[in-house]
């Protein structure tokens, strides 16, 4: 069951048109800006689009939520790595394709929480392009450990924490 | 069978389902009717595993919807609205969901066709107007030709010739054994297409029977749910 199940996961988003345009801005950015700091909000969309569409239907034909959970985390993993390698090459940055990978799977944690695309989409955004930096310009002692400063240890960290979360809260709640 | 057994939901302070229990059986139609907020959606939505059950059971031919296999061979469900993504077309709504529970490719053309979306096919599920929209809930439920329907007002948007289109479709999957329950606020659409109704209201269960036992005393099935319900307009 969990292969149809990750077949359908994948297929799903690969024909959500929203993730193509996603996948296109997000490389023009990384060849445009050479730099993964902003153009990493591309996968944080990615992320968020698996996370808050189709829910309802998602359920109704996956009903295991723990089995559900797990093929959209397969399916935006491999959603997410050429779209993460290809933005790491352009901005020689290609350590940080792994990186990139866990930025998209933590956005689709937080954002199966919050449900709300665009709130969802506005939160993680805001919390990495600006939230953050400041973070680490009044506490330089943080930055090793936040979320968002392209480092692969502590994004991993946080990555498996929020998916922990969000299985937990989802097996529990109203859908 | 579709049992529901003493089921009693909370949202927030509200209570919504006070010990609800009802069947709908096999080779009927059966209709779950009560004004808008009375607790119909919460019910199905618990029967589907959707939403948590506190207390109680919901069960589907003895087991709860969450530990079938593939559940869209077992039960076809409709909620309010497509359940589909704006961006997606018909087609490839209906595809990625046969795929889910490993249905044949060729199923998604034969509800196409069954549900008269064939010449939307390829149509974009935003364009779709209100009772097409409704056409390919159904045509999802109906894909893995299950047993069982679970129907969220399945006749709201559709048009008269929807209607009598609807009807006769549940008739015809009650007439060969198939368990229909849906749910509805509108009166005289169907008391033409149920066999047994159940009548709730402010999440209590008011009455249950045949259509001819709820409606006795009563001028018509309308009548009979004013009544029941304590006069408010549905």
């Amino acid at each position: 069951m969990i292969t149809a199940a990750v077949r359908a996961e994948t297929g799903r988003l690969l024909t959500l048109p929203a993730v193509w345009l996603t996948a296109a801005v997000t490389l023009v950015a990384a060849g445009l800006l050479r730099e993964l700091d902003h153009t990493q909000a591309g996968l944080l969309v990615l992320g968020t689009l698996a996370g808050t569409t189709e829910v309802r239907t998602t359920l109704l034909a996956v009903p295991r939520r723990g089995t559900a959970a797990t093929a959209r985390a397969v399916a935006v993993t491999l959603a997410a790595t050429p779209v993460s390698a290809g933005a790491a090459l352009l901005a020689d940055r290609a350590g940080a394709a792994a990186y990139l990978v866990m930025t998209a799977l933590l956005a689709t944690g937080v954002s199966s929480l919050i449900r709300h695309p665009a709130a969802s989409a506005g939160l993680l955004t805001g919390w990495y392009m600006i939230a953050g930096p400041v973070l680490r310009a009044l506490v330089p002692a943080s930055a090793g450990w936040l979320p968002d400063a392209l480092r692969t240890g502590p994004a991993l960290v946080w990555t498996i924490a929020v998916l922990a979360v969000a299985a937990v809260v989802l097996s529990r709640r109203d859908a | 069978m579709i049992s529901i057994e003493h089921l009693s939901k909370s949202k927030g302070r509200t209570r919504v389902l006070h010990d609800v229990s009802f069947t709908a059986r096999p080779g009927r139609v059966t209709g779950f009717l009560g004004p808008n907020g009375a607790g119909k959606t919460t019910t199905l939505r618990i029967l589907l595993g959707l939403d948590r059950t506190p207390t109680g059971h919901a069960r589907i031919h003895g087991h709860r919807y969450a530990d079938l296999p593939r559940p869209l061979t077992r039960v076809g469900a409709l909620l309010d609205g497509s359940g589909a993504h704006p961006a997606r077309t018909c087609r490839g709504h209906l595809h990625w969901l046969a795929l889910s529970n490993g249905l044949p490719r060729a199923r998604v053309d034969e509800v196409l066709e069954l549900t008269g979306l064939a010449p939307a096919a390829r149509t974009r599920t935003r364009r779709l107007s209100l009772g097409q929209g409704r056409r390919l809930g159904l045509a999802a439920a109906l894909l893995g030709d299950p047993g069982t329907l679970i129907l969220d007002e399945p006749v709201n948007g559709l048009d008269p010739a929807g209607i009598v289109w609807m009807r006769e479709l549940l008739r015809a999957r009650a007439a060969r054994g198939d368990t229909v329950l849906l749910s509805s606020h509108l009166m005289t659409e169907l008391s033409a297409t149920v066999d047994d109704v159940v009548v709730i209201d402010h999440g209590r269960i008011a009455a249950q029977g045949t259509l001819g036992e709820v409606t006795a005393g009563h001028a018509s099935l309308e009548a009979a749910f004013l009544t029941l319900t304590g006069g408010r307009a549905a």
